[in-house]
């Protein structure tokens, strides 16, 4: 979808001015519960602009965060800090009636057309309720909107009566948007519209999206994880991990010529609708981080196959490698259990020794690599450390051996092409190797 | 698809012929499953025929509605009332499993058949670990019990690439992530070395990168047991990975079938061009995305006429009052549509397709 710039848009007044704009956004969930009070970080400082008319898609995989971004941005959720700017009014702030007047612009359609509609309602009172809500000039002519509506999104004026269960997955979207577009918004969030519904529906869908955004110039953020939607759709798409956006940027760009390590990940993990492609594939490796204890550094470092190694540990094989990767993976899941009641009292009174089979796993993980006597020290070190302080010190002592920035700093964001595109990755930095340029990654079709 | 796998397509196929009987690990025959409702009859899967030899992967492509899960639930026995099969044959190694009892089908079911399910959640029990349920179906199939069925299990979860795997037996399926959860349900499976493995939409409820990681396990796992595997999805691109041959199912029957590169470089069936055309990655130019008009319709009765013809762009009358008949287009490439023999003209095409509901060879 182009980005169109609709001249009968009322608010033409800053016409460069971005439409939605982000600064260092977080949306925390305080579900403290009785032991640890870490909260999740869904959403953990974000900041970027939405254009007018345009569509900015929003990637990642499930938790990372990317269904609550679009919540916060029409205010279904409260930001715990940061500023959103929509149309120049900070909106992060908003209560009472001045939230309620300002959510007539921004609108949200759901992913699950099952259970974001009132079955016991008629197709009419779904779609009007957000003119009664609002008391939208009178009755008779809510209904006329109504009918309008319904025509707009492809549905017939009789369906009006008809309830919920007796409309396809396809059409019951399309109820979703009528009732998005009720109230004449600039902006809809759209939270996987497609991804209940099949292939052939989905374009007609998708198909339908587009029209609407060029006959009422509105601005979409459209949430997706199947890549190829989002690659069809939108101008410019962020790439979100673990509450962070990684790399955001003009759509054909990302594709053609991902920069950040992750979107690499993502991008090589779609299948081909094309049997005669052979994928070079990365494999991600490990478990998801908890977004309550994201690791410290850049948070796809425990995963991140093109993480910077330390210089001292220069020689040190591929292989063995992976397998100290695979060690702090299951140092790490181990440590998310630990913390739970019945395993704190358990290792209280001494029912669970933290190193009873740590033996065993050292002999698995690295069964197949040969350990130099140097790594074989540090191994022994980090046993120490695990009968003393538990899995954590284990950990940290891990990642002050074989660590780098990768796992200690916060990546800055860089800018990667003449399209303003950025990225979060240490590599960008010039001492270090452009992500594409390293051997240990594949490289793009 | 990575390393030494076989390209897909690739291995040698043997001809439709007489003597596949015996290359045949399993062979659907006009298979017919009703449902009765107070309402009506669902012709859910409504004679269907295809056969999966050792070792390879027969990829099932159908929108929601097609009949795809019926398929494999018939295979494995698990249709219950008011669902039954009518008609038809399902052999597996010759032995036709239709009309067996429960506890015939038992001896099938796990130890020579395994399946696996959309969501790897619902498929587990949450009050058992999941070394519990590994080790269940290990006494079952394998009679293994106790420190015996420990390490077998162990062994199992390691196998399916699960880190940790002796500690992870003593927990609870909320504790797996959903990548996990499906890796488990896959260990299960293969507890009972089965030499099909019919899985139905794996890989779903799961995200790409996770997607990735099941695909590679699964083909791994066919490399090393030389399994056969009955892959039921709506994802076209997972097909394309993972199948050597595709059956194409719309509204309970197969309108296509052909292995993996031809269908997808030379689709037949209207309705397969349109679903190749409707896939938003295959033409990232376009600017609007092909639709098929309408929706995949419920059979209510048995097909007298295409049931894709309301839809389709190439109908023509003669659509709505004849079966089509299974027509070879080439080496084992079927299509179940009045446009074909090609070459044969209209007439002659539709009297074809009325004298016979066989396959006719050209």
């Amino acid at each position: 979808m182009s980005q169109h710039v609709q001249d009968y848009d009322e608010t033409t007044a800053n016409e460069t001015e971005p439409l939605v704009s982000v600064q260092n956004l977080k949306t925390y969930y305080e579900t403290g519960g009785m032991l640890s009070s870490d909260p999740v970080k869904a959403v953990d400082g974000v900041s970027f602009d939405i254009q007018r008319g345009e569509t900015l898609g929003l990637v990642g995989e499930s938790g990372c965060g990317k269904t609550t971004l679009g919540r916060t941005l029409v205010r279904l959720e409260t930001p715990t800090d940061g500023e959103i700017s929509f149309d120049g009014t900070d909106i992060a702030t908003l209560s009472g009636d001045d939230l309620k007047a300002w959510r007539e612009n921004a609108q949200i359609v759901f992913q699950d057309p099952d259970s974001s509609m009132n079955d016991r309602l008629t197709i009419g009172k779904i779609i009007r309720e957000p003119l009664d809500v609002y008391e939208w000039k009178t009755p008779r002519e809510r209904r006329t909107r109504v009918r309008e509506l319904l025509d707009t999104v492809g549905l017939q004026p009789e369906h009006y009566y008809r309830y919920p269960h007796q409309f396809s997955g396809g059409q019951r979207q399309r109820i979703g948007i009528a009732r998005a577009l009720a109230l004449n918004p600039d902006f809809i969030v759209l939270d996987e519209p497609t991804s209940a519904l099949d292939v052939s529906v989905q374009a007609k869908i998708l198909n339908l999206l587009e029209e609407l955004q060029d006959e009422f110039g509105l601005t979409y953020l459209l949430i997706a994880h199947d890549l190829s939607v989002v690659r069809h759709a939108c101008d410019r798409i962020a790439v979100m991990y673990l509450g962070n956006i990684m790399e955001i940027g003009d759509t054909e760009q990302l594709f053609n010529d991902p920069a950040n390590p992750y979107t690499h990940t993502l991008l090589s993990s779609i299948p081909a609708p094309d049997p005669t492609i052979e994928q070079n594939r990365i494999p991600l490796r490990g478990s998801p981080p908890s977004p309550r204890d994201p690791p410290s550094g850049c948070p796809f470092s425990t995963r991140c196959p093109m993480k910077v190694r330390p210089d001292e540990w220069d020689d040190l094989s591929e292989e063995l490698w992976m397998q100290l990767d695979v060690l702090q993976d299951i140092l790490r899941e181990r440590a998310k259990r630990a913390g739970g009641l019945s395993n704190r009292i358990q290792r209280a009174i001494g029912l669970e020794d933290p190193t009873a089979d740590f033996d065993e796993v050292r002999r698995t993980v690295f069964d197949d690599v040969s350990v130099p006597e140097s790594v074989a020290q540090q191994l022994d070190e980090t046993q120490t450390q695990l009968a003393e302080e538990g899995e954590d010190a284990a950990l940290d002592y891990l990642r002050e051996q074989f660590g780098s920035d990768c796992d200690s700093v916060f990546p800055e964001e860089h800018v990667v092409d003449d399209t303003d595109r950025t990225s979060r990755c240490h590599r960008h930095r010039d001492a270090n190797a452009e992500p594409a340029e390293l051997d240990r990654i594949p490289s793009p079709e | 698809m990575s390393g030494d796998s076989i390209a897909p397509g690739e291995r040698s196929l043997p001809d439709e012929d007489e003597d596949e009987g015996e290359e045949s690990l399993l062979e659907v025959e006009d298979l017919r499953t009703v449902f009765y409702t107070d309402k009506e009859e669902i012709h859910a899967v409504d004679g269907i025929d295809f056969s999966i030899r050792k070792g390879e992967t027969l990829g099932i492509v159908g929108e929601s509605g097609s009949g795809k899960s019926v398929t494999a639930r018939s295979i494995m026995g698990l249709i219950k009332s008011p669902g039954r099969i009518v008609g038809g044959s399902i052999r597996y190694r010759g032995e036709d499993l239709v009309g067996k009892s429960e506890t015939e089908l038992e001896g099938y079911r796990g130890g020579d058949i395994a399946m696996i399910f959309q969501d790897p959640m619902t498929s587990l029990n949450p009050v058992y670990t999941v070394g519990n349920q590994i080790k269940e179906a290990l006494d079952l199939h394998q009679d293994l019990t106790g420190e015996e069925a420990t390490d077998e299990a162990a062994r199992l979860l390691e196998s399916v690439n699960i880190p940790d795997a002796r500690r992870r037996l003593s927990e609870y399926p909320h504790e797996f992530s959903g990548g996990m959860r499906q890796r488990a349900l896959i260990a299960m499976a293969l507890a009972c070395d089965p030499d099909l493995l019919i899985c139905d939409e794996p890989t779903t409820a799961l995200d790409v990168t996770t997607q990735a990681q099941i695909l590679e396990l699964l083909q791994e796992i066919q490399r090393e047991r030389d399994l056969a595997m009955l892959f039921i999805t709506h994802d076209i691109g997972v097909i394309a990975e993972v199948a050597d041959r595709v059956a194409v199912m719309y509204a309970g029957e197969i309108i296509e079938r052909a292995a993996v590169k031809p269908l997808f470089a030379d689709p037949k069936h209207p309705y397969t061009q349109g679903l190749l055309e409707s896939i938003p990655g295959r033409n990232p130019e376009a600017n609007q995305l092909h639709t098929i008009d309408g929706d995949v319709p419920t059979a209510t009765e048995p097909a007298s006429s295409c049931r894709f013809a309301p839809r389709c762009p190439a109908a023509f009358d003669e659509c709505q009052k004849v079966h089509p008949a299974t027509v070879s287009v080439d080496d084992d490439h079927t299509v179940s549509c009045l446009l074909y023999p090609e070459a044969d003209s209209k007439t002659d095409r539709l009297a074809q397709h009325r004298d016979t509901d066989e396959v006719i060879d050209e």
